[in-house]
């Protein structure tokens, strides 16, 4: 798998990016719900947590975008 | 045995030195670490400036835990803005650098403005759009073809020492801030709670001693204000509903002003006649409240439960009364206990969310005073303007370095109000020491030092003790700055280069630079306290003017964002008779809200037009007879007739109002003594 960069304009942009961005806006819709629902109030350290959600959440975006071969 | 105790006595001598230098070399561990972190990204990358890096690193990196996550946020998003703006500017004005340079002063002062005007961290996200355009800039004007390149490594090397930085200190640090403001804002309730008692129980032995006391307590629910953006970014739960952390503040003010509506009226009225209506009230209100009027305030327990708090407004309101004196002050009191209720919701969000109740945010975006802000911008636009004419005039190699350098300077130490000469002083004695530092280091300890771990080892043993130093107070005007520059007076690339002359030319520059910063802060200097706090006095009376003669339609809520803004913008120095005035306004004004509400449709039957116009006039004859006209108006009106109890409310309004201009008469005629 191997993706290839993003043409916007004439500017080549990393795949990278649109997929963090992604998995950033994934991860703060999750929180919200968690926030909502009051589960954040179990989470000993929220900080250490969210990193850990994103990077999860980031590695999951492009492991699907990579089988479902978009960007690549 | 005389020596065993002598040891025990250095034991712990030593022991108690050694817990007290473990906070700051902890934090000076941290620091290394996210500014190595943030260079071996930069390396990794092969990014050309790599020290950018590790500047921002050490920039984002505070000791207080909250400010750096959201800070970092807001940080991003300004590198962003910044770098945009960078690229467009080049593309509209290619190969004319007056034009150029003329919209960059500009750019630099607009974001200026706009970071004296937001509040707290959003106010970070401006100050890097401004300085991250002039770093850009500052390199792309040598080859403006290049310029977006130059802005992408710009922006990645500034948002890789953000990353960094952030994940570093929030990871390795759980912060306290919500836990302080808990601690900070639970003795404030407790303590409003027992004034409204005391004042009840007339326990003051003057006016003056309560004033005082109320005064102390206006300060003090001020300073809250940045610890909540500390605790936002601390707890998901906390920035998600921090409207209720504003909202508590604001309860604060709310409470004050209520209980200084008691406060004056029973003053005004004759003893006898006073003691029976405070004891009425008094009967109100739950036994640790009555108690605390002669003990300690932290006695008073139910006034940090918001149902508590609601149970005592539902009495004082039910309370059936047709005399005037006792509905003003029951609803003084009233007024009180729901704003208590307010702040006691806020500390259940610190203490046990799941207790808080939801209130919906309010986005009003107020501006307490517009000339702070417009004088941080002319700083800016002139003290680097004129760094900018002397390099064009000199054509000094190092000039770019020094105008990014007197940008980060006046903007950084802007905001610092009163204290920013002395944090310009400091900046420079600071880049001195870490000129000499970098000197040492890259030319004694760095030579030969081929692998990144040897070199992250070597620079951290300066970041350690610079890094303690800067979270010291009484140090920290010239180690933070020492620390901050260290890196880029390093200048370390991906092949270190050992050229004395460069070393040199770069660290002049970066000194020019900050000395011109700190000229432009003293030439150019902040409004002084005192005429301050004048013109935000004389603002709110402007606005009550306003508000009176319906030239503005402000709502309540809108009013007291108002005063509010006010309030919290005060100096610190201020004298406090002059939070006592913005709370008398933001009382006149409440109660000017809640009778135009009143009288709409006729519901008081009689008209408010005189006292209106005499308000906004500041004629204070003219408004004694006409409240007193309107009130005696209203009072022939039989209670058989619909809205009785309306008029009531609206005839203690008028009292209010009245009691409250005659005790602060100065400030409402226009002409506050205090400070003349």
């Amino acid at each position: 798998m191997s993706f290839v960069e993003i043409n916007v304009f004439g500017i080549l942009i990393s795949p990278f990016v649109p997929l963090m961005a992604l998995a950033f806006a994934i991860t703060m819709l999750l929180r919200w719900i968690a926030v909502k629902n009051g589960w954040a109030r179990s989470i000993w350290h929220p900080a250490l947590f969210e990193v850990s959600v994103f990077v999860i959440i980031l590695t999951m975006t492009v492991l699907l975008f990579g089988s479902l071969r978009i960007y690549t | 045995m005389a020596e065993a105790a002598t040891q025990a006595r250095r034991r712990n001598r030593i022991l108690t030195a050694f817990a007290a230098a473990m906070p700051p070399l902890l934090y000076g561990v941290r620091l290394a670490t996210a500014v190595s972190l943030a260079l071996f990204v930069a390396f990794y990358l092969q990014l050309e400036t790599p020290y950018w890096a590790g500047t921002t690193a050490a920039i984002v990196c505070q000791p207080v835990v909250g400010s750096t996550l959201l800070k970092g946020l807001f940080r991003l998003i300004g590198s962003a803005i910044g770098a945009v703006a960078a690229v467009l500017l080049t593309m509209a004005f290619p190969q004319e650098r007056v034009g150029f340079l003329f919209c960059m002063l500009v750019w630099a002062g607009a974001c200026s403005f706009v970071a004296t005007l937001l509040r707290n961290f959003a106010a970070y996200a401006a100050m890097l759009a401004g300085y991250t355009l002039i770093i850009i800039a500052g390199t792309s004007i040598a080859a403006p073809g290049h310029v977006f390149d130059i802005a992408i490594n710009r922006a990645s090397e500034i948002c890789i020492g953000i990353v960094a930085g952030t994940l570093v200190i929030g990871l390795t640090d759980l912060g306290n801030a919500p836990q302080r403001l808990s601690g900070l804002l639970a003795p404030l309730i407790t303590e409003i709670a027992a004034h409204l008692s005391r004042v009840l129980t007339s326990k003051f032995s003057s006016q003056q001693e309560s004033s005082a006391i109320r005064r102390a307590l206006i300060a003090r629910a001020a300073a809250l204000d940045p610890l909540i953006d500390q605790a936002a970014g601390e707890s998901p739960e906390l920035l998600q509903r921090r409207a209720l952390l504003r909202a508590a503040t604001n309860g604060l003010f709310d409470a004050l002003s209520g209980a200084r509506i008691v406060e004056t009226h029973l003053q005004n009225l004759p003893a006898r006649e006073a003691a029976e209506t405070a004891h009425t009230i008094l009967e109100k209100l739950p036994p640790d409240w009555r108690a605390a009027a002669a003990g300690p305030a932290d006695a008073i327990v139910s006034a940090l439960d918001r149902e508590s708090n609601l149970r005592v407004v539902r009495g004082l309101l039910a309370l059936r009364t047709t005399d005037l004196s006792l509905r003003l002050t029951a609803d003084g009191a009233a007024d009180v206990a729901s704003s208590l209720a307010v702040a006691a919701n806020g500390l259940a969000l610190l203490r046990d969310p799941a207790r808080a109740q939801h209130v919906p945010p309010n986005f009003t975006f107020v501006v307490a005073d517009y000339l702070p802000a417009l004088i941080n911008a002319l700083r800016v636009f002139f003290g680097v303007g004129a760094v900018v004419l002397f390099w064009l005039v000199s054509a000094w190699p190092s000039g770019p370095q020094a105008i990014i350098f007197a940008t980060i300077t006046i903007m950084v130490f802007s905001p610092l109000q009163g204290r920013s000469v002395r944090g310009a002083i400091g900046q420079s004695v600071g880049t001195g020491i870490s000129a000499i530092l970098a000197g040492i280091f890259k030319f004694g300890l760095l030579v030969n030092r081929d692998s990144f771990l040897a070199f992250a080892l070597v620079i951290s043993i300066g970041l350690i003790p610079l890094g303690a130093l800067s979270s010291l107070p009484l140090a920290a005007p010239f180690f933070v700055p020492a620390t901050l520059n260290f890196v880029p007076m390093l200048a370390p690339t991906n092949h270190m280069t050992f050229d004395t002359i460069t070393f040199l030319n770069t660290a002049f520059g970066l000194l020019v630079g900050c000395a011109a910063g700190g000229t432009a802060l003293v030439l150019i200097p902040h409004l002084p306290a005192k005429i301050a706090s004048q013109r935000l006095v004389d603002l709110s009376l402007h606005d009550l003017r306003r508000l009176a003669a319906d030239t503005r339609d402000w709502t309540l809520r809108e009013w007291q964002s108002r005063m509010y803004a006010r309030l919290i913008a005060m100096p610190e120095t201020a004298e406090p008779i002059l939070r006592s005035y913005l709370v008398a306004a933001l009382s006149v004004g409440i109660q000017v809200i809640r009778l135009k509400r009143l009288s709409k449709h006729g519901r008081i039957g009689a008209e408010l037009t005189q006292v209106h116009m005499s308000l906004a006039a500041g004629d204070l004859a003219k408004l004694r007879q006409a409240l007193s006209t309107l009130n005696n108006d209203i009072a022939v009106i039989p209670d058989k007739v619909p809205g009785a109890h309306g008029r009531l409310r609206a005839r203690a309004a008028l009292l209010a109002i009245e009691e409250t201009v005659n005790r602060q008469s100065e400030f409402f005629e226009g002409r506050p003594d205090e400070l003349r």
